[in-house]
């Protein structure tokens, strides 16, 4: 029988997190840079990318390293390649 | 079942998409639109980086939207001279393209000097606190026999009327005023919504009127006929079965005679059925005057101020001839909600025209044998109908179709007839 996998305090803390409610609001902490916003594609940076997509997408705060994204969401994809950006 | 269209369902889900994009339109919160916030539009290559200025500068962005090559964003008024201070200290001048300020702040610091704007303001918010205390529409309900004008009459003692204050209402001592006062109402409430008072009626239903049996009543033949059968509860039976009566003939006394030659006066009661016959006639003209209406129509509209009605046009009048009137009424409100006691009241004339149309013998010998039929249910009811011939004859005259009727039934034929001692 395979083993959940736990999670450490430590390893807890190094991560950002991210709240999807549904498919019209996305919540992250912790966001450096936004790379790239338009109505249907919202990236990222926070230590890596997220790349949301869908329709009507927004930026419904924006502060303290807090983000809200709000729209209808299709698709929500996560990249290392922080230097690459959807322009490029 | 109806399997609805694909076409349909993927414009309805088009629609849904469209109002839901509406309602998460930017909407900056109660907060941010007391304070005033500033809307930026930003162009220019990489309009994006605005936003990680305002990370790096720990502005906080209320909400922000990308376009192609452009991007809108919202901060609060202190940091939007920041943000624009930056963009030209970053090289990004000119990218600000607009700047638009929203919220109260901005509004009353525009009009700051306008003191007449700020009253008005303040009185017409004191006035609808004020016109909240007020009764404004008095809607009664549940009256059958006493008349509207009536009940208001009644309540306007309790202070429920409009212009009357709304909260010295005290409904259980309006109850009980009401129905201690007056005694053909049985139930009484008021419920006060908003400015509206909805005063809720039953009225009493009288008992049956007691029978004075001690009168002296006879029981008379109401119409000529053969009697049949006799039921007498009280007083004495004059006739027997088989006997002809004539219309008005007594059929029971209410003097009742004792032993030693002495009598009572009663109420006579019972009932005599008797075998009559009815003749009734019926004549259907075949030509008729009716109303035909034009379609032509005139609304005149009048402001409704508590009853009384203001014209709203000088031509307040009707040019037709022969017409019609409807009425309705548009109530006013305020805010969907507060009804306010006044309301346009719009009268409708409908032009008609008196035209004469013939109708077919076939059909005026049908409309005849409905007002038998008529007849034998609001006459005859409870009589035994025997036998039942008809007749239809023609006038060579007018084409008027009469129907004559024989009917033979058995029925109660006794009335009731007051007599005095001596007569």
């Amino acid at each position: 029988m395979r083993k959940a996998a736990v999670i450490g305090p430590e390893q807890l803390y190094d991560e950002k997190l991210i709240y999807i409610h549904g498919r019209t609001r996305l919540l992250m902490e912790g966001c450096k840079k936004v790379v790239f916003c338009d109505e249907t594609t919202v990236k990222l940076l926070c230590g890596f990318n997220v790349t949301i997509h869908g329709d009507g997408l927004k930026i419904m705060h924006l502060g303290n390293g807090n983000v809200a994204v709000d729209g209808r969401i299709s698709s929500v994809s996560f990249s290392d390649d922080e230097l690459r950006t959807v322009r490029e | 079942m109806k399997k609805p269209k694909s076409k349909d369902n993927k414009k309805a889900i088009k629609d849904k998409e469209n109002k839901d994009k509406k309602l998460r339109s930017f909407f900056p919160g109660f907060t941010a639109l007391a304070a005033g916030y500033s809307e930026l539009l930003i162009t220019g290559k990489k309009p994006e980086r605005v936003l990680n200025l305002a990370i790096a500068h720990n502005i906080d962005v209320i909400y922000a939207q990308g376009y192609n090559d452009s991007i809108k964003i919202a901060v609060t008024l202190s940091d939007s001279a920041r943000i624009i201070e930056l963009c030209k200290a970053e090289n990004m001048l000119g990218a600000v393209i607009s700047e638009n300020k929203h919220g109260l702040r901005p509004f009353f610091l525009k009009y700051k000097r306008r003191i007449g704007l700020f009253a008005g303001i303040i009185f017409l918010i004191f006035s609808l606190y004020l016109s909240t205390l007020f009764i404004w529409c008095v809607k009664i309900e549940g009256n059958v026999s006493l008349t509207e004008e009536q009940l208001r009459d009644m309540i306007r003692k309790s202070g429920i009327c409009e212009g009357g204050l709304a909260r010295s209402v005290d409904p259980d001592a309006f109850r009980l005023t009401l129905i201690t006062e007056h005694p053909e109402i049985a139930f009484a409430a008021v419920t006060i919504s908003g400015t509206t008072a909805y005063i809720q009626i039953a009225e009493r239903t009288p008992p049956p009127a007691k029978r004075d049996i001690s009168l002296p009543i006879n029981l008379v033949a109401s119409r000529s006929g053969i009697i049949r059968k006799t039921i007498v509860i009280r007083g004495t039976a004059a006739v027997k079965a088989g006997q002809y009566v004539k219309e008005g003939e007594l059929l029971v006394s209410g003097i009742t005679a004792l032993k030693n030659s002495a009598f009572r006066i009663v109420r006579a009661e019972g009932k005599i059925y008797g075998e009559t016959c009815h003749a009734p006639e019926f004549t259907v003209p075949t030509q008729a005057d009716v109303k035909v209406f034009t379609g032509r129509e005139m609304t005149v509209s009048s402001l409704d101020i508590l009853g009384s009605q203001i014209p709203l046009y000088l031509n307040g009048t009707c040019s037709f001839e022969d017409y019609d009137v409807m009425r309705f009424r548009d109530e006013a409100f305020l805010f969907d909600i507060i009804e306010l006691p006044f309301g346009i009241m719009n009268r409708v004339f409908l032009e008609y025209e008196i035209k004469r149309e013939w109708i077919s013998p076939q059909r005026a010998q049908d409309i005849a044998y409905d007002l038998l039929a008529a007849y034998i249910k609001n006459k005859l009811t409870g009589a035994e109908i025997i036998s039942k011939e008809t007749e239809i004859t023609c006038s060579d005259t007018d084409g008027s179709v009469t129907l004559r009727a024989s009917i033979n039934c058995i029925e109660d034929i006794a009335v009731e007839k007051e007599f005095t001692i001596g007569q």
